[in-house]
């Protein structure tokens, strides 16, 4: 068989088409769905450093500790906006119509940069979490009886335990399993487009 | 150029090489119709730096690899025998079917190539859309139709 008969035959092959109306449709119903996520995200963001604020100035903390732990909170939560939102841009910049070679390379380094998200920093927001959670309820742990302090204490313990241990241990897992196959896959394909030796 | 005019220039091409990339109709038409979402998103800020299709083939492929992510999570050799030969898929001609496993059991990189130059496209704007030197592309395209011919050769003869 020669070059041309494969020709003709790959392009006798044809696809029932959609109505071009549909797929403008499809595209409007998506950019919609964008700009609703990102609204909702900025308002999330915004409720929350009222919130955050708002406990620092209805309770008035007296002791250092106390406003070091709140601190330390939100310290990790603007981390995790941070290290968040810089992925933003990187997935903007993604232009969809660089050349294939270009393409894989800027997936994989999203790619990276999500492991690392999902490793190093998670676990910096967390045991930031923590350490300010601990030093913010020391002053009002004062004001309890000792049986009550330590009750407060271990349940709080208990509960970050539990959390970090079992729910975000395991999910941080599964996810890097699934981001570092998709970096294999990624590495793998990127070396067909170096040069034939 | 309008969005109905390179849709109906476009879309049996693009919808072709997906088939080519992932030899499943219902996934290569979504992949084909994602491309034409993006290139009707796209249209008022394409400058006519390169050749509109070019610029198609780019998001196409693309939109293939990007493919990988979701392989993931929908492993296809996961679906039930009985349901993947009941799914209403067209009746393709013998032939065509062989060419799509054949093109299916080649490399990601080489899949891409084969069905941009069944598709009639110069080496050279080959070399542009996927980014590799055009020394390259014809080294690959060579090898790739060696193997292909081989193949045709069993199946011409059973």
């Amino acid at each position: 068989m020669t070059a041309t008969n494969f020709k003709d035959l790959w392009q006798s092959q044809n696809a029932v088409e959609t109505n071009p109306q549909q797929i403008i449709a499809k595209a409007k119903k998506l950019q919609a769905i964008t700009r609703r996520k990102i609204i909702a995200v900025n308002i999330v963001l915004f409720l929350t450093m009222v919130f955050i604020i708002g406990i620092v100035f209805y309770y008035q903390p007296k002791m250092l500790l106390t406003k070091i732990g709140t601190l330390l909170v939100v310290i990790g939560i603007v981390m995790h906006i941070i290290a968040t939102a810089k992925l933003i841009p990187l997935t903007r910049k993604s232009d969809a119509a660089t050349n294939n070679a270009d393409y894989l390379k800027q997936m994989l380094l999203i790619k990276k940069k999500q492991a690392f998200l999902n490793t190093t920093i998670m676990n910096l927001y967390f045991l930031l979490l923590c350490v300010g959670v601990f030093m913010y309820m020391f002053e009002y742990a004062l004001r309890m009886t000792l049986s009550w302090a330590i009750f407060y204490y271990a349940i709080t313990a208990f509960w970050f335990a539990f959390s970090w241990f079992y729910l975000s241990k395991r999910t941080i897992r599964k996810q890097q399993r699934q981001i570092n196959a998709v970096i294999e896959n990624l590495e793998e394909i990127s070396t067909q487009f170096d040069d034939e030796k | 150029m309008q969005f109905e005019e390179i849709y109906a220039a476009y879309f049996q091409k693009i919808y072709r090489v997906c088939r080519g990339y992932v030899n499943d109709d219902d996934w290569a038409k979504d992949i084909a119709q994602d491309t034409f979402v993006i290139v009707w998103q796209q249209l008022a800020t394409f400058r006519n730096e390169s050749a509109v299709s070019t610029w198609i083939y780019r998001i196409a492929v693309n939109n293939c690899l990007r493919q990988l992510e979701k392989q993931k999570r929908l492993p296809k050799d996961n679906f039930p025998g009985e349901i993947a030969e009941t799914a209403p898929e067209p009746m393709l001609d013998n032939k065509i079917a062989f060419l799509y496993q054949c093109i299916n059991e080649l490399k990601e990189l080489d899949r891409i190539i084969i069905s941009l130059e069944l598709e009639d496209i110069r080496q050279a704007e080959i070399a542009t859309i996927v980014g590799i030197s055009e020394a390259n592309v014809r080294v690959k395209i060579h090898r790739i139709k060696e193997k292909l011919t081989e193949k045709f050769k069993y199946y011409d003869r059973d």
